[in-house]
């Protein structure tokens, strides 16, 4: 039988939805067109080519090396491309995701990528057409309410602040808006105008993003009710302080010893 | 140090759930600025910045809608801020009144605290701004201002209502 890793420890559906975002096994909930989503990026004019740093490396006559025999280059590396950024945001307020479930999804599931995990925003870093590929299922699965969450190059502090009346997070540049019961972006990530509306779709009502959220709150799923988390984390914690780099000399939590029961201060 | 006294005015603090649109603030400030005995009514919130300022997008206009000139009693003025909380100031305890209007308006919770949120006495910032406690005549300016606002600003009537 294959093996199937579990990603993240318990039971309630926030844990689960934290695994299912690591292991990129999300739903998609809306369609955002190519041009669409390459406004909304703002790095290059839709439609136009992609540009380049470097030719493509069939034309390049690379060294000999083993490890470059092994691993193939992705699309993005394989024709030149230039490295370029998506950024999200993502409301305290039960959003589907969270920096650290964006990042481990774009390591987990994507190559060539490099997610930068900060507290209130999550930044991928890749070759422009593998950042594109990796942006659009973001921004197209249940990872993504364009209410709750938001493709912000920059200004996202809005992620810690209350909610609009309408429900939107609050963004000082704008980017997007409500207009007729969808949200509509009208700027690029950096708040530059753009001439089209990109149409994200309905926002999540409270009780479906409760439902999608990979958040611990108090007023849905608390992180003291989930004993396996907790339990999981305190043994990583107990691992790392004792034994730092060689968790594996743990004896007490060595396999076959028996589980340790960590308890909460 | 600063004491309360049973002469001092009260102050409260109205801390919605959610932040409100202009239309909703112009409509609480009304209706508080109709409660007999609030003198001073703040409103705080984040910023909306006319051009963004910073990062790739420096310098482009933001045109934020909820940046809005509102109509206050006969005052009018241009809203900078997202409405986060609305602070006031009452000669006399107005506690069940402000709590009634804002079960009236608003749909969502909404905490209602009282408190210390104006300052009564001048900081070294005001005493730069404004000069020596004994020479300001009308002492409720403290504490309703931008902290980061030049002296030569003014609050009101800089703004002028563009809707008519």
């Amino acid at each position: 039988m294959a093996y199937t890793p579990q990603y993240y420890p318990g039971a309630s559906h926030v844990a689960v939805n934290r695994r299912k975002h690591m292991s990129g096994d999300i739903e998609k909930l809306r369609t955002v067109s190519d041009d669409d989503l390459v406004a909304a990026l703002g790095h290059r004019a839709p439609g136009a080519d992609y540009p380049s740093i470097h030719p493509p490396l069939k034309e390049m006559g690379e060294p000999d090396c083993p490890v470059r025999q092994m691993v193939e280059p992705t699309p993005g590396a394989a024709a030149g491309d230039r490295v370029r950024y998506s950024q999200f945001t993502d409301s305290m307020y039960s959003a589907p995701s969270i920096p650290y479930f964006r990042s481990y999804y774009a390591a987990i599931n994507f190559r060539g990528v490099d997610p930068g995990t900060l507290s209130g925003r999550q930044i991928v870093e890749a070759r422009e057409r593998d950042m594109e590929e990796q942006c659009k299922a973001t921004i197209e699965s249940e990872m993504t309410c364009p209410a709750l969450a938001g493709l912000r190059g920059c200004t996202v502090h809005g992620h810690s602040l209350r909610l609009a009346e309408d429900g939107l997070m609050f963004d000082m540049l704008q980017r997007t808006h409500m207009e007729g019961g969808n949200v509509i972006e009208d700027k690029d990530q950096v708040g530059v105008p753009i001439d089209r509306k990109v149409n994200l779709g309905k926002p999540m009502s409270d009780a479906e993003a409760k439902k999608r959220t990979t958040i611990y709150r108090t007023d849905g799923v608390k992180y003291r009710d989930e004993p396996e988390v907790l339990d999981h984390v305190h043994l990583v914690h107990h691992r790392r302080t004792m034994y730092g780099y060689r968790p594996e000399t743990a004896a007490e939590t060595a396999p076959g010893v028996g589980p340790v029961t960590y308890h909460t201060v | 140090m600063v004491t309360t006294t049973d002469t001092d005015p009260v102050q409260y603090e109205i801390f919605p759930q959610r932040m409100l649109d202009p239309a909703s603030a112009q409509k609480l400030l009304n209706r508080l600025e109709q409660i007999e005995g609030v003198t001073r009514v703040l409103v705080q919130g984040p910023r909306l910045p006319l051009t963004v300022p910073y990062g790739p997008g420096k310098g482009a206009p933001v045109d934020h809608t909820d940046r809005e000139i509102i109509r206050v009693g006969d005052q009018v003025m241009e809203l900078q801020v997202k409405v986060g909380r609305i602070r006031l100031e009452a000669e006399n305890d107005v506690m069940e009144e402000v709590r009634a209007l804002c079960e009236e308006l608003f749909p969502f919770p909404f905490e209602l605290k009282e408190g210390l949120f104006l300052r009564r006495k001048a900081t070294v910032t005001d005493y730069a701004k404004y000069g020596p406690d004994e020479l300001v005549e009308d002492k409720s300016i403290y504490g309703m201002t931008d902290p980061s606002m030049t002296p030569t600003a003014k609050i009101c009537e800089s703004c002028t209502d563009t809707r008519e």
